[in-house]
């Protein structure tokens, strides 16, 4: 074999190499390809989502659609979307039964009309909701959940992920098994926040004449009510304690657990006892505070 | 005035030791009432001076019922059923007692009622305390349950990918144990009604899980 044939074979190979490699980049491509989907709706439609891993940021806007974009990492995941003026729905689902949490990753930014019923589940990735007056369920494993500017019912669940909901009003129902729980600014006809494991703060007025729930089994509680707070407060702590630096007046109500220490048994009223907070931990520590200051906050 | 007479005004007599001139007039010349009249003032006489602690013994008095009822002048009243069963009741003085239990019961409702009227004029009322009685009875049977799901479950969490599964796994052993304790605390402590709903918390919290794992499963 001579070198012209040598050099030839090698420039065959090359070319072919080339080939190839521009085939599969096209395929990648082409599988990761952005989703755009753009369905017309009536003003208060039905959305929902199922993802498995990525972020989802859901926000409301003035326009009677459902905007959809979404970013797949790979061409592993499955993604199947159907909409109509009533109802859109996303599903992801694998296409094959082994695969990474970074091939799964699909990230969304979707903007539904202000008053739609939205539900999403998701199993991994920040979920951000903002700016919504309908319905909200969220559903998710070891996905951080934050909520904003919410007004109607709003129902959270995770395994561990934290969940922070600020500057709501409305029906609320937050539920962790071991994920952190942090209200802020959260005035509404009701709060229920239950966890096993987890924290629990809250950040605010107590307002609306509401009735605020928070109950967790272990871990401390922290309440950082604000001076305009008007609220009657039950606190117990099973086997853990209470700590308290703010001034309550005694309630007309008696209850048989008053003869325990105010560090077993808080009741109370502050200002003037609007809306009814209940705080109950097993083993944690309650701790019942003023506004929070600079030094807290960091 | 005549024996008889003189033994019915006798009998009214409140000081026997200074009599009318009329008894007086009859004990003087009637021997029968003179005599009768000394012993029953010699009987008042000694009677005063008995002192309390000198009272003869029970068996006297049962001897002169015994005695009186031997010459019929006394009878055993005719009782009824019922009142035997009255007077067989274990503490009969509690009707005694009545009046003064009446008395408390009286001071108790006036204190309430001034505690109800000093809640309406120091301030709208607070609301009522949020205490919920979960069926404990529901809470028995889940705990009896508990072990066949608990195969089922773990058979679930086998399946979920790597990434997941530790956290199923955590969770899963971390409500279990909370439930066990909350059990263990609702059994010596039943009244404590803030830790029945912490248990219903559990449960809902270890359904919630259970349901996780059954979804995952069925979209997979």
């Amino acid at each position: 074999m001579n070198q012209t044939m040598r050099n030839e074979m090698r420039e065959t190979r090359w070319r072919t190499l080339c080939v190839a490699a521009c085939l599969c980049l096209g395929a990648a491509v082409a599988a990761a390809e952005t989703i755009k989907q753009n369905f017309p709706t009536s003003a208060n439609p039905s959305f929902l989502l199922h993802n498995h891993t990525g972020k989802i940021s859901i926000e409301g806007w003035d326009q009677h659609a459902i905007d959809i974009q979404g970013e797949p990492a790979s061409n592993v995941m499955e993604v199947i979307i159907m909409g109509g003026e009533q109802k859109v729905s996303v599903q992801v689902h694998p296409k094959r039964e082994r695969f990474t949490p970074k091939e799964a990753r699909l990230d969304f930014e979707i903007r539904v009309p202000r008053q739609a019923i939205v539900r999403v589940d998701s199993e991994r990735g920040d979920i951000v909701v903002k700016n919504l007056a309908g319905s909200v369920t969220i559903e998710g494993v070891s996905t951080p959940v934050t909520l904003s500017q919410m007004k109607g019912h709003i129902t959270v669940r995770t395994v561990d992920g934290p969940i922070l909901i600020q500057y709501a009003e409305g029906s609320i129902n937050a539920d962790s098994i071991s994920g952190d729980l942090r209200f802020v600014q959260v005035n509404g006809s009701e709060l229920v926040a239950n966890t096993n494991s987890g924290a629990i703060r809250y950040e605010g007025d107590f307002g609306d004449g509401g009735t605020y729930v928070l109950n967790n089994y272990s871990s401390p509680i922290d309440i950082f009510a604000s001076a305009k707070a008007s609220f009657d407060l039950t606190a117990r702590a099973v086997m853990g304690l209470i700590e308290s630096s703010l001034s309550f007046r005694p309630t007309p109500l008696g209850n048989p657990f008053r003869r325990l220490s105010p560090n077993k048994f808080l009741q109370g009223r502050f200002n003037s006892g609007e809306s009814t907070v209940r705080v109950t931990s097993y083993s944690g520590t309650i701790r019942v505070r003023g506004p929070r200051s600079e030094a807290q906050a960091q | 005035m005549n024996c008889t007479e003189f033994e019915i005004e006798w009998a009214s007599l409140e000081d026997s030791s200074r009599l009318p001139a009329g008894m007086e007039d009859h004990r003087r010349v009637c021997r029968h009432c003179s005599e009768l009249a000394e012993e029953l003032t010699s009987i008042l006489d000694r009677a005063r001076e008995l002192r309390l602690d000198e009272e003869p013994p029970q068996r006297v008095w049962v001897a002169v019922q015994n005695q009186l009822e031997r010459e019929e002048l006394i009878r055993e009243p005719v009782a009824s059923n019922l009142t035997r069963r009255w007077k067989a009741a274990p503490a009969p003085g509690w009707l005694f007692r009545l009046p003064m239990g009446l008395a408390y019961a009286a001071v108790f409702f006036v204190g309430v009622g001034v505690m109800y009227l000093n809640s309406l004029l120091s301030g709208p009322a607070a609301p009522p305390i949020l205490v919920v009685t979960a069926p404990v009875p529901e809470m028995a049977l889940a705990r009896a349950g508990t072990a066949g799901q608990d195969k089922d479950v773990e058979a679930l969490i086998a399946k979920v990918p790597e990434e997941h599964r530790a956290t199923f796994f955590s969770n899963w052993n971390q409500v279990n144990s909370s439930i066990q304790n909350l059990q263990t605390f609702i059994e010596t402590h039943p009244d404590d009604p803030f830790a029945t709903p912490q248990l219903r918390n559990a449960f809902q919290q270890r359904e919630y899980l259970r349901q996780s794992l059954v979804g995952r499963e069925e979209l997979q």
